[in-house]
C-alpha cells in the first residue's frame, strides 16, 4: 500500500514540477555600428551629354538641348494599301481560238490613294505586291503582268503565270506575293505629266500545247495586284499644306518636391531651333510655353516669337548632299518673360506648336522632295551658365517605409544615424525626417543635429581644386519613437537649401565648378534587443 | 495509453531542467514483463554560465553583468549543448522468441531532442553584445559548428536471458532537423564602423517545413555486459553501450546554403538603394551576390549516436560501496568524450547513494549526485550529473535525470 501511494506521490510531483516551469521569450540588448551609405553625388554624368557642359573657367554652364519634334518621310506621306485591278473580255461570243493566240495585250492606268498629295515619284522601302489571275476559259492561260514605270535597276517590274483552266464560273487561279523593296514608281502616267498613277500591262496568250476553246463575251480574264505594307524612303511632288500640331508636356521630377524657397538665374537664354531636312517650305508657330509649378504657379512664356508665323525655307542639295535649313527662335531676359518664367522652378512645360507644309501652295512646281534622312525637328536649347542661387529652397521627396518593430519580438530600440559629409557645392542644406502613419498623419519628426554646411565656407581642396567643407549630421530615433516605426507607412524627408555668402551669410546665386562634388558616409549606430 | 503518452510528452517539453544519465546499475535478475521509464535533460557549456542558459530555456532578460560573468571566462573555445531524452521500454525475458529458450525481447519508444554549439568567445560576445564592443578586432569564425536534431523512436530487440545483452532496430521519424559548419572565416570591424569584412566558406541546411515528419531513419540500440574477474576482487561488470546508430534521410523542404563569402562592405551606394533593380530587393539575387549559393534537396545524416563504455554499478553484488567508471560522447555533435568516474553506497536494504565526478561532454568539469531506491516491484531514481550547477547560478551546466522501472 506505502509503496503504491509513494509511486503515485513521485510521478504527481514530477509532473507538477514540470507543468509549474512557465516559458517567458529570452531578451537581451546588443549595440551595432553599421556601415550604411558611402557614395559621392556629382553632376559628372550630365555633362556631356546634352544637359551640363564645362566653361573655360572650369565652371559648369547649362548646355541643354531637347527633341521636342521629330518626323519624317514616314510622317509626311503614307501609301495605303492598295489594289490595281486590269481585266479583259472579247466583244463577241462563241469565239473559237487556236493554240497560242493572244488574246488581249493592254496598258491601263490607276490613280493610287495618298489624299491630297500630289506624288510624281517614290521608291519603296520595304513591300510586297500580291499578284493573283483569273483564268475563265477551258485551256491554260499564259498571263503576263508588267507595271511600266515601276522600275528595279532601270528594268520593268514583269511577271509571268501559266493560269489553269477554268471556266466562266469557276475561272482557274494562280496567285503570288512578291518582294518590291527598292523599286521605284513613277507615277506620272503614260503621258509623264500627271500625278499618283500607276499603270500596269497584261498580255493574255493561249497554251500553245492546250486545246482549241471558244470564248464568250462572258468570259473575263483579269489581274488583281495588291501593294501591301509599303514603306517609303524617296517622295517627290507636291506635299499638300499639311499641318501637324501637337502640345507636349515635359516634366521634371526634381522640380515636382519644391516645396518653398526662390532661386535666381541670371543671364538665362533659351532657343528654340527649327531644322528642316526636307525640300519644302514650311512655316511654325509656337502656340504656348508654360511652366507650372508643384504648388500649381502658372507663368506662361510671352514676348520673343510667342504666337507668330516663323517662316522656314526648305532643304538645298540632293539626296547625298542636302543641306537641312535652321531657324533659331530666342527667348531671354530681353526680349521676354524668361527669368520669371524659369524662376517659377516649375515641373511641369507644356509645349504648343502648329507646323505647315506648303504655306505658301505649290510654289515648287512638285518638286517638293524627301528624302530617307530628312528630318523636320524642333529642339529646345539653352546655354547659360550654370548660375543659381536659392533662398530657403525647400524640397520635400517621401518613400514608401515599411518595417516590422514590435516589442514583444526582436526590435530597435533605438538608433543614431551618423552622416559625415564633404560637399564642394556653394549651397548649403539642413534636413528632417517625418514619419507618417496610414492616415499620412505625422507621428513624430526627426530634426537634423547639423547640416551640411555650403563648400565655400570651408577650405581650397587643392586635390580637386575647389573649396570644400567637412560636415557632420546626426538623426537620433529616440526609443519612444522606434517603438512607433511599425505604424510608419511613409517617410518624409524634407531639406531646405541655401546658398548663403561666407563673408556676409546672404544668399546670393554662385557658379558650380567641374568639380564640384558631395560626398556622404552614413553609418548607424543602433541598440537591438532581441527576443526569442 | 493515453496517460502514458501525457506524461512523455510532459517530460519531453518541460523536463528540459534536467537531463543526463543514471549510472546503469546491473542486475541479473529476471524480468519477466519490465516496464522502464526514463527521462532526462541536460545543459552543458564551458564557458556560457547557467545564469544565461536558463534564460535561454526558461526565459528571462540576460543582463549585461550576466554576459561580462560569461565573456570573463577564460575559455576561448566555447561549447554548448542541451538535450531531452524520454524512453519507455518494456522488457519480457520470459518468452521464448521465435521458440529459442536464450532470447527474451524488448519494444520501445522515445523521442529526443538535441543541440550542439561549438564557437568561441568572441562570436558568442558579439551575438550577445553587438559589434560595437568589437570595433577594430578580426573575429575567428573558423571551426564554427552547429547541429540540432529532434527524432521520435519505435523499436523492437532481442534480449540474451543470460546475460541480459541487448540489440534493438529502431525506426525513426525526424521531426527537427538543423546543422552547420564554418570551416574557415574571418569577421572583421573596423575600428570606427567604416567598414565590415567577412571572408567565410561553409554550409548550412535546415528543414523548414511546417508537417511534424520531415524524414525518416534507422538505427540500432544495444549493450553488451562483460564480468571480468580478478583475483582477490569482486568480479566487475564491464558495459558497453550504444544508442541511436545509425542514418536518417531527412527530404522535406531542406534549404541548403553553401557560404564562399568574400565581403568587404563599406556603404551601398545610391543606385543600390534607390533602384529597382538593385540586389537589395531580390533576396535570391542579394544572396548570389554575395556568395551564397542555396538550393532545396535531400539531406542524408548520422543520427546523434552515443557510445558509452565504462564499468557499472553491480545491483546484486553484496558490497555496500561501488566503484564506477567509464567514458562516453556523442561522435556526431560538437563535443568532448565524457569521462567520468564515482562511487555508489547502498544505505539500508533499498536505498542507493551515487556520487561522481567528470571531465567532458558539452562542459568542463562537474560533480553530480544520485538517489536510487531499489525494490522488488518498483524501483526509481532521481539525479543530477551537474549537482553544482543545479543550485548554482554562475556554474556552467545543468542535469537532471529520473527513471521509473515497474516490475509488473
Amino acid at each position: 500500500m506505502m509503496s503504491t501511494m509513494f509511486k503515485y506521490l513521485l510521478c504527481l510531483s514530477m509532473v507538477l514540477s514540470l507543468i509549474a516551469c512557465h516559458k517567458k521569450k529570452t531578451s537581451w540588448s546588443s549595440n551595432w555600428e553599421l556601415p550604411l551609405v558611402l557614395d559621392t553625388l556629382t553632376l559628372d554624368k550630365y555633362i556631356n551629354d546634352s544637359t551640363l557642359a564645362v566653361d573655360a573657367s572650369n565652371y559648369l554652364e547649362v548646355n541643354l538641348t531637347r527633341t521636342l519634334l521629330d518626323i519624317g518621310i514616314e510622317d509626311l506621306v503614307t501609301l495605303k494599301d492598295t489594289t490595281i485591278s486590269q481585266s479583259f473580255n472579247i466583244a463577241a461570243s462563241n469565239f473559237t481560238v487556236a493554240p497560242g493566240t493572244s488574246i488581249t495585250n493592254q496598258i491601263e492606268e490607276h490613280q493610287i490613294n495618298v489624299e491630297d498629295l500630289e506624288l510624281k515619284r517614290i521608291q519603296i522601302a520595304k513591300g510586297k505586291i500580291h499578284l493573283k489571275v483569273y483564268n475563265p476559259i477551258e485551256t491554260d492561260v499564259i498571263f503576263t503582268i508588267k507595271l511600266p514605270g515601276v522600275k528595279k535597276n532601270n528594268v520593268d517590274f514583269e511577271q509571268q503565270f501559266i493560269a489553269p483552266m477554268g471556266t466562266n464560273a469557276v475561272p482557274g487561279q494562280i496567285e503570288t506575293e512578291l518582294d518590291i523593296s527598292d523599286y521605284t514608281i513613277d507615277l506620272t502616267g503614260a503621258q509623264g505629266s500627271s500625278f499618283n498613277r500607276i499603270q500596269s500591262q497584261m498580255i493574255v496568250v493561249t497554251s500553245p500545247t492546250g486545246p482549241s476553246v471558244t470564248i464568250q463575251n462572258s468570259d473575263v480574264f483579269k489581274v488583281d495586284a495588291s501593294f501591301k505594307a509599303i514603306k517609303i524612303n524617296y517622295a517627290r511632288g507636291y506635299f499638300g499644306q499639311q499641318i501637324l500640331s501637337d502640345t507636349l508636356i515635359e516634366r521634371i521630377d526634381l522640380f515636382r518636391k519644391i516645396t518653398g524657397g526662390t532661386i535666381t538665374t541670371p543671364n538665362a537664354s533659351v532657343q528654340l531651333e527649327v531644322i528642316n531636312g526636307c525640300k519644302v517650305n514650311a512655316q511654325i508657330k509656337l502656340t504656348q510655353i508654360k511652366s507650372e509649378n508643384a504648388q500649381g504657379t502658372q507663368v506662361n512664356l510671352s514676348g520673343g516669337a510667342m504666337n507668330q508665323n516663323v517662316p522656314i525655307n526648305p532643304a538645298v542639295g540632293a539626296w547625298n548632299n542636302y543641306t537641312p535649313s535652321t531657324q533659331a527662335i530666342e527667348f531671354n531676359s530681353t526680349n521676354s518673360n524668361l527669368n520669371a518664367y524659369l524662376e517659377n522652378l516649375g515641373d511641369a512645360h507644356t509645349f504648343g506648336y502648329l507646323f505647315q507644309l506648303n504655306p505658301w501652295g505649290n510654289t515648287s512646281g512638285g518638286w517638293d522632295e524627301i528624302f530617307q534622312t530628312s528630318r523636320i525637328q524642333l529642339k529646345l536649347k539653352a546655354q547659360l551658365p550654370l548660375v543659381v542661387g536659392v533662398d530657403g529652397l525647400q524640397i520635400r521627396d517621401t518613400f514608401d517605409f515599411s518595417f516590422q518593430n514590435k516589442l514583444e519580438s526582436s526590435h530597435i530600440e533605438k538608433g543614431t544615424l551618423l552622416i559625415d559629409f564633404t560637399n564642394g557645392f556653394p549651397y548649403s542644406a539642413g534636413f528632417q525626417l517625418e514619419f507618417l502613419n496610414a492616415s499620412d498623419q505625422n507621428l513624430f519628426s526627426i530634426v537634423s543635429v547639423g547640416g551640411i554646411e555650403s563648400g565655400l565656407a570651408g577650405f581650397y581642396n587643392s586635390t580637386y581644386g575647389i573649396f570644400t567643407q567637412n560636415s557632420h549630421v546626426e538623426l537620433t530615433l529616440t526609443e519612444s519613437q522606434a517603438q512607433q516605426l511599425g505604424e510608419v507607412h511613409k517617410i518624409v524627408v524634407k531639406g531646405m537649401f541655401n546658398s548663403p555668402n561666407p563673408a556676409n551669410n546672404q544668399n546670393q546665386a554662385f557658379p558650380i565648378p567641374e568639380k564640384a562634388f558631395l560626398s556622404m558616409k552614413a553609418k548607424a549606430k543602433i541598440t537591438y534587443q532581441t527576443k526569442m | 495509453m493515453k496517460y502514458v503518452l501525457a506524461f512523455l510528452g510532459i517530460i519531453s517539453f518541460q523536463l528540459s531542467n534536467a537531463q543526463g544519465l543514471l549510472p546503469n546499475g546491473y542486475d541479473t535478475s529476471k524480468r519477466v514483463h519490465d516496464l522502464q521509464l526514463e527521462g532526462s535533460a541536460f545543459i552543458g557549456s564551458t564557458g556560457i554560465r547557467n545564469e544565461i542558459m536558463d534564460r535561454f530555456i526558461f526565459g528571462g532578460e540576460i543582463t549585461e553583468s550576466m554576459k561580462d560573468r560569461s565573456l570573463s571566462s577564460k575559455a576561448t573555445s566555447y561549447r554548448m549543448g542541451a538535450g531531452t531524452h524520454v524512453e519507455l521500454t518494456y522488457r519480457n525475458e520470459q518468452a521464448a522468441l521465435f521458440g529459442n529458450d536464450k532470447w527474451g525481447y524488448l519494444i520501445k519508444a522515445g523521442a529526443d531532442y538535441l543541440g550542439a554549439i561549438r564557437t568561441n568567445k568572441s562570436i558568442f560576445g558579439m551575438l550577445l553584445k553587438g559589434n560595437a564592443s568589437y570595433l577594430g578586432e578580426s573575429i575567428s569564425l573558423n571551426g564554427t559548428q552547429f547541429n540540432f536534431i529532434g527524432f521520435q523512436k519505435i523499436g523492437f530487440g532481442l534480449i540474451h536471458k543470460k546475460t541480459h545483452a541487448n540489440i534493438g532496430l529502431n525506426y525513426y521519424n525526424i521531426s527537427d532537423f538543423a546543422q552547420g559548419k564554418i570551416s574557415s572565416g574571418y569577421l572583421t570591424n573596423a575600428p570606427n564602423a567604416d567598414s565590415i569584412s567577412l571572408a567565410t566558406k561553409g554550409n548550412f541546411q535546415y528543414s523548414n517545413a511546417s508537417f511534424f515528419t520531415k524524414g525518416f531513419g534507422f538505427g540500432m540500440d544495444g549493450a553488451l555486459y562483460l564480468q571480468i574477474n580478478e583475483e582477490g576482487h569482486s568480479p566487475a561488470i564491464l558495459q558497453l553501450k550504444v544508442s541511436n546508430l545509425g542514418f536518417a534521410c531527412v527530404s522535406q523542404k531542406v534549404q541548403h546554403a553553401d557560404l564562399d563569402i568574400d565581403l568587404h562592405f563599406k556603404g551601398f551606394n545610391f543606385q543600390e538603394l534607390l533602384s529597382d533593380q538593385s540586389a537589395l530587393r531580390d533576396k535570391d539575387l542579394l544572396l548570389d551576390t554575395i556568395g551564397v549559393q542555396t538550393s532545396t534537396k535531400t539531406s542524408y545524416v548520422m543520427l546523434p549516436a552515443l557510445i558509452e563504455i565504462g564499468k557499472i554499478v553491480d545491483q546484486m553484488n553484496s558490497k555496500r560501496l561501488q566503484a564506477f567508471y567509464g567514458v562516453r560522447f556523442y561522435p556526431t555533435l560538437a563535443n568532448l568524450p565524457l569521462i567520468y568516474g564515482g562511487a555508489e553506497y547502498r544505505i539500508g536494504k533499498h536505498l542507493h547513494l551515487g556520487a561522481h565526478a567528470s571531465y567532458g561532454g558539452f562542459t568542463q568539469f562537474s560533480g553530480g549526485m544520485y538517489l536510487h531506491y531499489e525494490g522488488s516491484k518498483f524501483n526509481a531514481g532521481i539525479g543530477s550529473e551537474n549537482i553544482v550547477g543545479m543550485i548554482y547560478q554562475k556554474g556552467f551546466g545543468q542535469s537532471v535525470q529520473c527513471k521509473l522501472n515497474l516490475r509488473l
